[in-house]
């Protein structure tokens, strides 16, 4: 008997050490994500998560990127600097791994970008928002989401076409409300704006913002504002609106495109009427012209989504969706050897990908992948997001 | 029958205490703070060395950078293990020393570049005068009252970090800071950094050792058994709570400084109450009593946490369920209960056995 054990064992560590070799040739692509799957960006990262198993799931079905399937391994980052960093190491040391897409958040992203320069690592972000983080230079690191300067711009040229001439400004106090509002007074008074930037901010986990609106008010019946920018992101959005109109302001309410999502109405309710603000596509791609190229991949991607996970997509699941479909573009123009440095060639050189959020070009001096094109105007109106378009503004 | 069993001697009881003599050698002693003077001990040398070879004989950078932020965390342990294990003190501000001493690095070398050396050991000195001028009034307080006082610190330090946007960047932060580097000599790799973390470590463990055995260590003992008894005895209380928040807080500095060159960024999301709640989760898991403890505790907790990453949204409730059973089957800290627990462990056997003899 114990001989048998013996020749068993010894079969075993043949064929396992064979393995590999036999192997080599179906292996996946390996991708990390590094994402704060715990903490306050739970939900949202559980939403990018799913999209991305979609897709994947979707190419490996269909036989994978020349016979490779894809792999995607998570890690979670619990919002922390040090453990973003830590796992971003961990990717960066395992040789399996191609790329890395996260963190989400951006407070966290200088350090993992810096480590992705150093360890010469494609880092895919999917949230940019950091001018700080911008200004340094970069190979290693793109950028999927609309950026804050492209959505300040939006949102000036819907100022515009509305013929307001005073905004007053009540921004978020964390990095991309705040840039957001710098941008907006920045390109605003280009163009002949006056912009107000309220001394009062807020923060995410605030649920009441009567205090500092109470502050506001006087200035704006002393200032004749025309219109008031909930420069936030989240829950805070349509709390800053429900405050306002208990306190009796009828200002014009105008939105970043973090107000895209149905729980911002279901929050806000009546209070949320007549709420303007640049969006992304996916927020309303059945409203969008015949011949866009971004409406029928969203009527197909959120028919796919509604038959797996049972609720109507959003704008997360979108970037989830563009960016795996990016990853497997890049991957299927490689001629050779698939490696990082020829990886991020080809994800530098993607030019007119068509994914749900619109057409991603990138460059090696541009590694922001949408621009204004790539927005559209939504007024909230009867509890839905309507698209509105105004001539010589789209 | 039973002496009789108790008498017998197996070789097996040789090999247990073969491993209690090698355990002996590993593990802390909560009574050391008893002894008269200290002596550089075997342990000692053993721990020095087991900290010198380790990355050598583990050559994996992921496993290098957790022990850079091991260490960082350990030194933060350390520092709030003197005034809440020693001192009997509790304080939640620990994260907001730690952030002065990463925001004093972070603006001296980006803002007026000035050497990292320097800017080093001007966060302790920053971290420690912050330190000497709220223990001054906070210190009155006792138990929960300074517990919440020190909490309210963490936040006050926050809002003027957020505020004061043209000194420190606001919500937004400080990028780019370089890397430690002292006399030319960079410390760019998780490698460098690491024996630099913990060569720093070294040296603190060793100034601790000697601040408990000193005068003032013994006056902390006393402080903590019974205020007005120490008074008693001419010990000046608040001078020398003060004195240990003050070297906890400059420990608190210098492990600031060391995190901002090594992570090169400094931001408020970084220093909130998370952070103090869980230096001190690492000192009461490590064990209050004893230097070693809190920096096993924050080895424990930082590898314990990357290893639970891998188990995404999972890993919260995981993390919560291994605490808790760690506190009720540690409630002395796994430093300090260890050595009990593993001698039952393995006594454990040969008790079984005799019980059943008996009962035969």
């Amino acid at each position: 008997m114990k001989k048998i054990g013996w020749i068993m064992l010894a079969a075993f560590m043949f064929t396992t050490w064979m393995t590999p070799g036999y192997a080599a040739k179906t292996s996946p692509y390996r991708i990390g994500v590094n994402l704060e799957l715990t903490g306050p960006w739970a939900e949202v990262t559980k939403t990018l998560k799913n999209a991305m198993m979609l897709e994947v799931e979707r190419i490996n079905k269909a036989g994978g990127i020349q016979g490779r399937p894809l792999e995607l391994i998570f890690e979670d980052n619990g919002f922390e600097v040090g453990r973003a960093a830590a796992n971003m190491t961990k990717f960066t040391r395992d040789k399996e791994i191609l790329l890395v897409v996260g963190p989400f958040e951006d407070n966290l992203q200088a350090t993992t970008r810096a480590i992705a320069e150093r360890e010469k690592i494609t880092n895919i972000i999917i949230c940019p928002s950091n001018p700080m983080v911008r200004d340094l230079k970069q190979q290693w690191a793109f950028n999927i989401a609309q950026s804050d300067i492209i959505v300040s711009q939006k949102l000036v040229d819907l100022v515009l076409a509305r013929k307001y001439k005073k905004v007053m400004v009540f921004h978020g106090a964390w990095p991309l409300a705040q840039s957001l509002a710098e941008y907006f007074k920045q390109f605003g008074e280009e163009k002949g704006i006056k912009v107000i930037v309220s001394p009062e901010t807020h923060k995410p986990t605030d649920i009441d913002m009567t205090p500092q609106l109470t502050k506001i008010k006087p200035v704006l019946e002393k200032e004749k504002v025309d219109a008031f920018y909930a420069c936030t992101g989240g829950p805070p959005g349509p709390m800053i609106t429900k405050n306002l109109r208990a306190l009796g302001i009828k200002t014009p309410v105008l939105g970043t495109h973090a107000f895209g999502f149905g729980f911002i109405i279901a929050l806000g309710g009546e209070a949320m009427e007549g709420v303007e603000f640049p969006s992304a596509k996916p927020v309303v791609f059945d409203q969008l012209d015949e011949n866009d190229p971004a409406k029928p991949i969203n009527i197909n991607f959120d028919k796919r989504w509604r038959e797996r996970y049972g609720t109507p997509s959003d704008q997360i699941a979108g970037y989830g969706y563009d960016t795996i479909g990016l990853i497997e573009d890049a991957l299927k123009r490689i001629k050779g050897k698939v490696t990082r440095s020829s990886f991020r060639e080809a994800f530098e050189n993607t030019k007119g990908f068509k994914g749900t959020h619109g057409i991603y070009q990138f460059s090696s001096t541009g590694h922001d992948g949408l621009s204004k094109k790539d927005m559209v105007f939504v007024r909230i109106e009867g509890g839905k997001f309507k698209r509105i378009q105004f001539p010589g503004f789209d | 029958m039973v002496d009789q069993a108790q008498k017998e001697f197996r070789t097996r009881d040789l090999l247990y205490s073969i491993a209690l003599w090698f355990l002996s050698w590993l593990i802390p002693d909560p009574q050391l703070h008893y002894r008269r003077e200290y002596k550089f001990k075997k342990r000692d040398l053993f721990y020095l060395s087991a900290v010198l070879v380790f990355p050598l004989i583990w050559p994996d950078p992921h496993i290098h950078h957790l022990m850079v932020l091991a260490g960082i965390h350990g030194i933060l342990a350390l520092g709030l293990t003197l005034f809440l294990g020693y001192a009997g003190q509790i304080s939640l501000g620990q994260a907001a020393f730690f952030g002065v001493g990463a925001y004093t690095t972070a603006v001296l070398t980006t803002r007026y570049g000035l050497p990292s050396f320097l800017a080093f050991w001007a966060s302790a000195i920053m971290a420690a005068i912050f330190a000497l001028l709220i223990g001054k009034p906070l210190l009155k307080l006792k138990g929960y009252f300074l517990a919440l006082a020190t909490l309210g610190f963490g936040e006050i330090f926050l809002v003027l970090v957020r505020e004061n946007a043209s000194l420190t960047g606001g919500v937004i932060g400080i990028f780019n800071i370089p890397f430690f580097s002292f006399a030319g000599f960079t410390f760019d790799t998780y490698l460098k950094q690491y024996y630099l973390i913990w060569g720093v470590l070294t040296g603190l463990v060793l100034f601790s050792k000697n601040l408990v055995r000193s005068k003032m260590g013994r006056a902390c003992l006393a402080v903590a058994s019974s205020e007005e008894g120490a008074s008693a005895l001419g010990i000046d209380v608040a001078w020398i709570k003060l004195g240990v928040f003050t070297v906890g807080a400059a420990f608190a500095g210098l492990a600031g400084s060391l995190f901002a060159s090594v992570m090169s960024t400094a931001n408020p999301e970084t220093f909130s109450l998370n952070l103090s709640v869980l230096i001190v989760m690492m000192v009461v898991l490590g064990g209050m009593g004893n230097l070693y403890g809190p920096i096993a505790g924050a080895i424990f907790l930082t590898v314990l946490i990357d290893r639970l990453s891998r188990y995404q949204e999972y890993s919260l409730p995981l993390y919560g369920v291994i605490l808790i059973l760690l506190l009720i089957f540690f409630p002395d800290g796994i430093g300090t209960r260890l050595r009990v627990r593993l001698i039952y462990l393995i006594s454990y056997f040969g008790r079984k056995k005799r019980r059943e003899k008996v009962n035969l």
